[in-house]
């Protein structure tokens, strides 16, 4: 039982269509997005503060458990295991937005880069070419997590 | 004839210029050319074949389009073509025949144009030197063909010059074999100018009957009109079974051709029939790929939590050590303590004192305790994270799970990609054939050779009845002459011709008769000689039968052909040949020819390739033995070195550019690469 309510969780504008595109080629949600994200920005020590370019992109509400007890341990394990951090919800949001906003820009230059095209706002998948993303993300996913983080 | 060498320049696998010069003493007249199968035995063969008569196929080419048949060396050829200049491809065959020397050169030139062989004639030269030393060359193609082909005619050449499948076609009772046969009897007892008189003969007697019959009265007359209807029926009759026959050839010729068809498309309807199978399959394959990514879709999510599995273990480990130090939950509630602070008191009513120690401690002690909500938050996450920790190795293996899974389809899907291409380029374009319409087409010439045959049959028949009416009428023509005395100079003449005309087909049957027992007699001659003890004991003559079709007998008289073995059917042709080549030779016991043989013992057994290697050294001036290495082993190399006879031994191999390379040595040598190469094998 954590303390939080509703959250608007945010993510860089420009990422807007790629979510929706990921959502909808690899993940079942956008939380599941913005956690994968924020676990690979984590891993890479790269933390993106949003600044006014933060767009809502979803309810807090949807994060499962397991997700947001990886976000209160980042926030603890970054604030060298102190966990009055956890008291703040929407400050741990803003932590994983950070994450999650330096890891998309991971994901583009290790994986997601040959899959999207510019789309005007931002980078979109381009259609033509993901058939086969959903196995390469997990098998991405798969294999980072064996190795050592940065 | 006797052949003295063969000059191969750029021809077939042999690039550059290749010599073989063939032993021809009388006590030394066999060469060995040796060489495993593809390394060009047969090209020396063809070049002969192409030197002497200008062929580019050989019988074994019979479903070969001459057009795809390239005789230019392929290497020089591709060397030449970036230079873009035309290969010459020559051969040169000396030879010797009755006293004179010749020596024929004929050539192709050849280009590459675009991936694609150009070829064609480049010349024929021979040049004649005579007993007195002069010489003559000839260029016209026409000329060279006609000297050649009567020093050795092409009905006759396939049996001097003969390959395995020559061997194996000879005793197949086909119209066109017995047809083949026939003509080369023909030729060897120079029938073709005895059936010319006979000819001319029946022309004098119509000739002399037409005139008696215009002189003829009553019922001598009326003979003779009979007679004239008789001729003309028979003439008639001789022509629609010469054309019946030849709508049977044809008919069964466009049989052959649509069975090879339906061969064909029955191996393409067998890879249709894989091809299908091969797309459910893949198509099963693409399926359980989609399934995969489609459960993909639901693990990538949870497999991100692996991301951040060190981070939740020290996390955790850090709370539960916490825990374990009894520091969460704090054993002291902070409202307790605070409670103290405010009243200054301890629990035990002791005072505490401002900025004491007691005091300083109460207050750390108070700092290091979390609120409430921040333990009751950190015992969550502690659960949270002890949950999602055995998650993880569930989330890890569903992971390794598909992905393996999914490359093990990805594989099975490339795998059978792959096989799908091999067949669409097996299959090519000949999957449009209609085989139900070629199945329909066949059943039609069946039908069409059954009505033919009937018709033979019926013709036969009414011929044979023809034959008897114009006998007879000879006879009552002959008993009206008589009795009326008519024996005026005409008719005289007349009855010379018909006479003559009788003696001539009497003269020509008796002759082919006899021809055709001599054959078989010689046959079975060399027969003997060459198999083996056991078969020796069943098979007893060769025959050449009335239709020309060859036979054999066993010990009892009884035909037995359809009984033989592959191997002593082998023998029997080459028995066959060996009467066939001695009789063209005059019947000579020694053949003034050399008999060529390309890949002979194929289904031999060791007996019969003993025998055979024994025993033709004898019977012709000069052998030449193409032979592989499966069949000319130690055992065949040292039978035939006994005989004394084998001199010299060529040997093909492999360049390094995949051309072949032609090695002389002496048969010494040649005894011991064999018995290396068998140790080898």
């Amino acid at each position: 039982m954590y303390l939080f309510g509703e959250i608007r969780v945010r993510t860089d504008e420009k990422y807007k269509q790629l979510y929706n595109d990921l959502k909808n080629f690899v993940f079942r949600d956008m939380h599941e997005i913005f956690f994968t994200c924020a676990a690979i920005g984590y891993r890479s020590g790269r933390r993106i503060p949003l600044g006014k370019r933060g767009d809502d992109r979803f309810w807090s509400s949807t994060i499962t458990p397991y997700e947001f007890a990886m976000f209160y341990s980042i926030v603890a394990e970054t604030e060298d295991m102190n966990y009055q951090g956890l008291l703040d919800t929407k400050a741990v949001v803003e932590v994983a937005e950070e994450y999650a906003n330096a890891g998309m820009e991971v994901l583009l230059e290790e994986i997601l880069g040959e899959y999207v095209i510019e789309g005007g706002n931002g980078p979109i998948l381009d259609q033509g070419s993901c058939d086969e993303l959903p196995k390469i993300i997990l098998a991405y996913i798969y294999d980072k997590s064996l190795s050592e983080p940065n | 004839m006797i052949l003295k060498s063969i000059l191969l320049e750029n021809f077939r696998q042999f690039k550059g210029e290749q010599l073989i010069e063939f032993d021809s003493d009388k006590n030394k007249n066999v060469t060995v050319i040796f060489g495993e199968n593809g390394r060009g035995k047969t090209g020396i063969f063809r070049a002969l074949m192409f030197c002497l008569y200008g062929k580019k196929k050989l019988s074994q080419d019979a479903s070969v389009d001459e057009s795809e048949l390239h005789l230019v060396n392929s290497q020089e050829l591709e060397d030449k073509s970036n230079e873009g200049k035309p290969v010459e491809s020559s051969v040169t065959v000396e030879f010797e025949h009755e006293n004179r020397k010749y020596k024929l050169k004929r050539s192709l030139l050849g280009i590459l144009d675009e991936g694609r062989v150009i070829e064609q004639n480049h010349g024929v030269k021979l040049t004649i030197w005579d007993e007195e030393g002069n010489t003559s060359i000839k260029k016209a193609p026409e000329l060279v063909k006609e000297r050649i082909e009567n020093i050795l005619s092409p009905a006759l050449r396939e049996y001097f010059l003969f390959d395995g499948e020559k061997i194996e076609r000879l005793t197949r009772a086909s119209t066109e074999q017995r047809r083949e046969i026939s003509q080369a009897i023909r030729k060897l007892l120079n029938i073709d100018t005895l059936e010319k008189v006979i000819g001319a003969t029946m022309k004098l007697s119509r000739y002399f009957n037409r005139e008696l019959e215009k002189k003829a009265t009553g019922e001598r007359a009326a003979i003779m009109r009979l007679q004239r209807k008789n001729e003309e029926e028979i003439e008639t009759g001789n022509r629609e079974v010469d054309s019946i026959n030849r709508e049977l050839e044809l008919a069964r010729k466009e049989k052959i051709e649509v069975d090879k068809e339906l061969e064909q498309i029955r191996e393409i309807q067998d890879l249709l029939t894989i091809r299908t199978d091969l797309e459910v399959r893949l198509k099963d394959t693409e399926e359980g790929k989609n399934d995969i990514l489609r459960a993909v879709k639901g693990l990538a999510g949870p497999t991100a939590l692996l991301l951040l599995r060190n981070t939740a273990n020290n996390v955790f480990q850090n709370i539960d050590r916490r825990k374990q130090a009894h520091e969460i939950p704090s054993d002291i509630r902070k409202d307790l303590i605070d409670r103290i602070l405010s009243e200054m008191e301890c629990i035990c009513g002791r005072k505490i004192e401002e900025n004491s120690e007691a005091y300083s401690r109460i207050l750390e002690w108070r700092n290091r305790i979390p609120d409430n909500v921040t333990e009751d938050l950190t015992l969550n996450l502690w659960r949270d994270l002890s949950s999602a920790r055995d998650q993880f190795e569930n989330i890890e293996e569903s992971a390794i799970q598909i992905l393996t899974k999914f490359a093990t389809l990805k594989n099975d899907q490339r795998e059978l990609e792959r096989k799908l291409e091999e067949l669409r380029m097996k299959i090519g374009s000949s999957e449009r054939a209609d085989a139900s319409r070629l199945d329909a087409h066949r059943l039609g010439i069946d039908r069409k050779i059954l009505k033919l045959q009937h018709e033979l049959s019926i013709t036969s028949k009414k011929l044979d009845a023809l034959h008897d009416e114009r006998r007879q009428l000879t006879v009552r023509r002959k008993t009206i002459e008589d009795e009326e005395g008519i024996r005026d100079e005409l008719t005289r003449r007349g009855d010379l011709v018909e006479q003559s005309l009788v003696a001539l087909n009497r003269i020509h049957d008796d002759f082919t008769a006899e021809s055709r027992v001599s054959l078989g007699d010689n046959a079975s001659v060399y027969l003997s000689d060459i198999l083996d003890e056991e078969s020796r004991r069943n098979l007893k003559s060769i025959r050449v039968e009335e239709d020309y079709s060859i036979q054999i007998h066993d010990r009892w008289g009884k035909p037995f052909l359809a009984n033989i073995s592959a191997g002593q059917r082998q023998i029997m042709s080459i028995a066959f040949i060996a009467a066939l080549a001695k009789a063209a030779c005059g019947g000579l016991d020694f053949l003034e020819m050399p008999l060529f043989m390309d890949t002979p013992f194929g289904r031999l057994s060791h007996e019969h390739r003993k025998n055979l290697v024994q025993k033709v050294p004898h019977w012709c001036s000069q052998w030449i033995l193409l032979a592989t290495d499966t069949e000319f082993r130690d055992f065949e190399a040292q039978a035939l070195a006994k005989t004394g006879t084998w001199k010299s031994f060529y040997i093909l191999s492999a360049r390094k550019d995949g051309s072949t390379e032609i090695h002389k040595t002496t048969m010494e040598d040649a005894l011991g690469y064999i018995c290396q190469k068998g140790k080898g094998d």
